[in-house]
């Protein structure tokens, strides 16, 4: 069995006021910052359409992109199952591999994060050569939140999460992450060269 | 070979279900909660209404809600003038979801499910309930799914997919919602961190309600009288009194009385260090956590009562301070016999 990998220690943007998460978790009225939907011209005439279409149809509290890097330009994720601001939607299931936004690896770690700059709680990323097949571990991060229990060590809250890149080979990289009001979840295409 | 593989499939969820529960993180929940108890009533969107058979399963999952909730967490009712409403519609602003749940807390919700048969990015959803006779595999139960959408609207989010084995019943999951015949695909009950949740949040339904597995909480058990000089030959109520120990993490569930569990009595006599069993108390049906024995004192003896901790609920063992009850004799004596051995008082 794999055992969580973390590269490197996420960074860690504020420490929690004794009081209360909320205003830090709550996404910014910024715009997002210009993002390279593939990193190649091959991948993105059939990834763009998928992308576009969930990103034009949310409604106004739109949950911030899900954000790749592989240290080149940023990749904007699948979103898939999600609770955000009161809202939550369920996904059965993913698209193949080459409907995915794709992202081109070449050795090193992959750093994920959200758009607007949204920070979050608890992360855990995986892999898996299917959409249907057993998922490995990456990496994960950060601590559960219980909005229930009694005021407890504030957890850190988290503005990226950074991980091993899966071996050589062409696979789908899951992203999970959670923070005071719901939680998100994105997929890749990640070709590891 | 398909009923074959079906049986292993139930045997292995059997094991699981048979398999002792440790306690867990409940499952994850966001934002205000429905008064306890609230009464929240839909109805079929105008203009979305689904067909019979969908319309069947969904309303059962409103059943399975109500009565699988084992907490305070609100009660959903069809009323043709609800204000919340159900829909059967392909109006969902994504291309990928067959479920969708706004919570407008504490006036509505709604919830979307998506046609049978619609594309979508991954594939054609087919819900099982469509099918007369076996549904085919790859399907996924629209009650099960309506049931998870549900959780949604009492404020539960998505489960840590990394704590797969915690959450295996969980109903909450994130990750592709679970078709025929993956374990789970037509489970029309919260799973127990699931309902751990749901009580952590808006209090077990009744004081007798089991606490789920999936918590670990403290309790408190105390008897009264705590010491008292009692007159020979006289009857004594013992009563012990039962709660989730006040230290607990959750405010809602601090105090809270238990009734309806096994707490016994025990005796031991002055100087021993052997604890005997005397019964089991009388649980009283009033919701205060009361349990009571009455007993005919003509020895002192220590007395404490026990609660063990069940294997059925999330709750530890828990043990009494411990009562000297002193007898006494209970009159004046006016003379002692002459030339009796041994010597009597008489009054």
């Amino acid at each position: 069995m794999k055992l969580p990998t973390l590269a490197r220690i996420p960074v860690v943007v504020l420490l929690m006021s004794a009081c209360s998460l909320a205003p830090l978790a709550q996404p910014s009225s910024s715009p997002a910052a210009p993002i390279a939907t593939t990193p190649t011209a091959t991948a993105a005439a059939t990834v763009t359409p998928t992308v576009e279409v969930t990103r034009m149809s949310l409604p106004a509290a739109d949950p911030p992109l899900g954000l790749l890097d592989a240290g080149d330009d940023p990749v904007e994720g699948r979103l898939g199952s999600y609770c955000w601001e009161g809202t939550c939607a369920d996904a059965a299931g993913i698209p193949p591999k080459s409907q995915l936004p794709t992202l081109a690896a070449d050795g090193g770690d992959l750093e994920f994060s959200l758009s607007d700059g949204t920070t979050f709680v608890r992360w855990r990323a995986t892999y898996a050569a299917g959409a249907n097949d057993e998922q490995t571990t990456l990496g994960e991060g950060g601590e559960g939140f219980d909005p229930d229990a009694r005021p407890s060590p504030a957890p850190e809250l988290l503005s990226s999460a950074a991980f091993d890149e899966p071996p050589r080979d062409d696979w789908i990289v899951f992203v999970q992450v959670f923070f005071e009001g719901g939680d998100l979840s994105y997929a890749w295409h990640v070709i590891v060269r | 070979m398909t009923r074959l593989f079906g049986l292993a499939i139930g045997a292995l969820v059997a094991a699981l279900n048979a398999t002792p529960a440790a306690a867990a993180l409940p499952t994850p929940a966001s934002g205000v909660t429905w008064d306890r108890n609230q009464r929240v009533e839909y109805r079929w969107k105008e203009g979305s209404e689904p067909p019979a058979w969908a319309r069947s399963a969904m309303s059962a999952a409103t059943a399975d809600s109500n009565s699988s909730r084992k907490s305070k967490a609100a009660i959903f009712s069809y009323d043709s003038n609800g204000r919340a409403w159900l829909a059967y519609t392909d109006d969902l602003p994504t291309n990928w979801a067959i479920g969708y749940t706004v919570r407008s807390i504490p006036d509505s919700f709604t919830i979307r499910m998506r046609p049978h048969g619609t594309q979508l990015d991954w594939g054609t959803l087919r819900w099982c309930e469509f099918y007369d006779g076996e549904p085919p595999n790859g399907c996924y139960d629209l009650e099960m799914v309506t049931l998870h959408e549900f959780g949604h609207a009492q404020t539960l989010g998505h489960v840590d997919e990394a704590q797969i084995d915690t959450y295996t019943d969980s109903l909450m999951h994130a990750t592709g919602l679970r078709s025929k015949p993956k374990a789970g695909w037509n489970q029309h009950v919260f799973g127990r961190c699931d309902v751990a949740r749901l009580q952590i949040r808006y209090e077990p339904l009744t004081t007798s309600t089991p606490i789920s597995t999936c918590l670990d909480l403290a309790t408190d058990l105390s008897l009264s009288p705590t010491t008292s000089g009692i007159a020979y030959g006289t009857s004594v109520t013992l009563t012990a009194k039962l709660k989730i120990d006040a230290s607990t993490s959750y405010p809602i569930l601090a105090g809270e009385p238990l009734t309806g569990r096994s707490v016994v009595l025990q005796r031991r006599a002055l100087g021993s260090t052997a604890w005997a069993t005397i019964g089991e108390m009388s649980a009283v049906t009033d919701n205060t956590g009361r349990y009571v024995k009455t007993m005919t004192l003509t020895t002192t003896y220590d007395w404490r009562a026990v609660f063990s901790a069940p294997g059925n609920e999330g709750l530890d063992g828990a043990t009494s301070s411990i009562s000297r009850l002193s007898v006494t004799y209970g009159c004046t004596p006016t003379g002692i016999g002459r030339g009796v051995d041994p010597l009597y008082e008489t009054c």
